[in-house]
């Protein structure tokens, strides 16, 4: 599979995602409850019944969730899709999961803090979702500042706590 | 004092939303304290033991709050147990030192948590030496990861 692919994603309750993938190793990090866990289970279900599931997916190309363990038979059928892959599947890591990432021609996009030193991929194909009401898209998370190429596009996390009576 | 261990960790609960699925008690989720958890990292209110109002989601029960409030909720109420930070964003780096203050608290990480520019104290456990702020968190890291 090559060049870019748009993905536009979005149920009926209202959750609608919108972004563009554009090598095949995407990975996507940042805070919690952003919507990345969201994002997966849409192609999740939108993977087990389509339309049915009340989920909408457009893109001009197959939208899998890796959502089985037994993700060496899933990956051997599918091919020249893009691959979604949450932190939730441990194999993430190994160097076997990066072997066929790397002899694949799915695209893949790998929901994971951690970083993966067993794959090559780029410093500008790592996201964070950035959500506005109902809208989500990926920014980058090192973002090209003139004279420092890859600031980190975030401000330190705010450390007061607030209880709740 | 917090505890982290970095890379794979067998005895550690990986998978934590699973985890969290089939052992959550609904009590934990109107505790003050998770509340206030909930409040500050999904920016949901929690409306009863089953309900919680979120902003984008609407109505959701607790199985769809963020991999990271269920794993600061199995922090906080199933302290048997040593589960995976990793899947906890930087925003609930706070919490979990919060939490670390008054007991021992043993985390795994296979990333290097964003503690802030404040200093703290931190066991790195593969190496046995104690960090006091991210410089030496960072460095202390680096074979482990």
């Amino acid at each position: 599979m090559n060049g870019s692919h748009l993905v536009k994603i979005s149920r009926r309750r209202g959750t609608k995602y919108t972004f563009t993938i554009k090598r095949n190793i995407t990975i996507v990090r940042g805070d919690c409850g952003t919507g990345k866990t969201t994002l997966f289970d849409m192609v999740a279900d939108y993977m087990r019944t389509g339309e049915q599931s009340g989920v909408s997916l457009q893109c001009d190309c197959p939208c899998v969730a890796l959502t089985d363990y037994d993700w060496r038979n899933q990956l051997s059928s599918v091919h020249d899709s893009i691959v979604f892959v949450d932190e939730g599947l441990k194999v993430i890591h190994s160097d076997e999961f990066a072997h066929h990432v790397l002899y694949s021609s799915n695209y893949f996009v790998l929901i994971s803090r951690a970083d993966f030193p067993n794959l090559p991929y780029s410093v500008d194909e790592i996201y964070k979702i950035k959500t506005s009401g109902k809208y989500h898209s990926f920014v980058p998370v090192y973002q090209d500042r003139g004279n420092h190429r890859y600031a980190i596009s975030r401000s330190a996390p705010k450390q007061d706590i607030t209880y709740v009576k | 004092m917090l505890s982290v261990f970095f890379g794979d960790m067998p005895e550690a609960i990986y998978n934590t939303a699973t985890y969290f699925k089939n052992s959550y008690r609904s009590s934990w989720i109107t505790d003050p304290y998770a509340v206030s958890i909930i409040k500050d990292v999904d920016r949901s209110d929690v409306v009863s033991e089953n309900v919680i109002e979120s902003p984008v989601l609407g109505s959701i029960s607790p199985l769809q709050l963020s991999g990271g409030v269920k794993t600061l909720l199995l922090m906080r109420f199933d302290r048997k147990q040593i589960y995976n930070a990793s899947t906890c964003g930087d925003n609930c780096a706070k919490w979990i030192l919060d939490m670390a203050k008054d007991r021992k608290l043993v985390v795994n990480l296979y990333h290097v948590m964003d503690f802030g520019r404040e200093d703290f104290k931190i066991k790195v456990v593969n190496s046995g030496r104690i960090v006091h702020n991210m410089a030496e968190l960072i460095h202390e890291s680096i074979p482990y990861l």
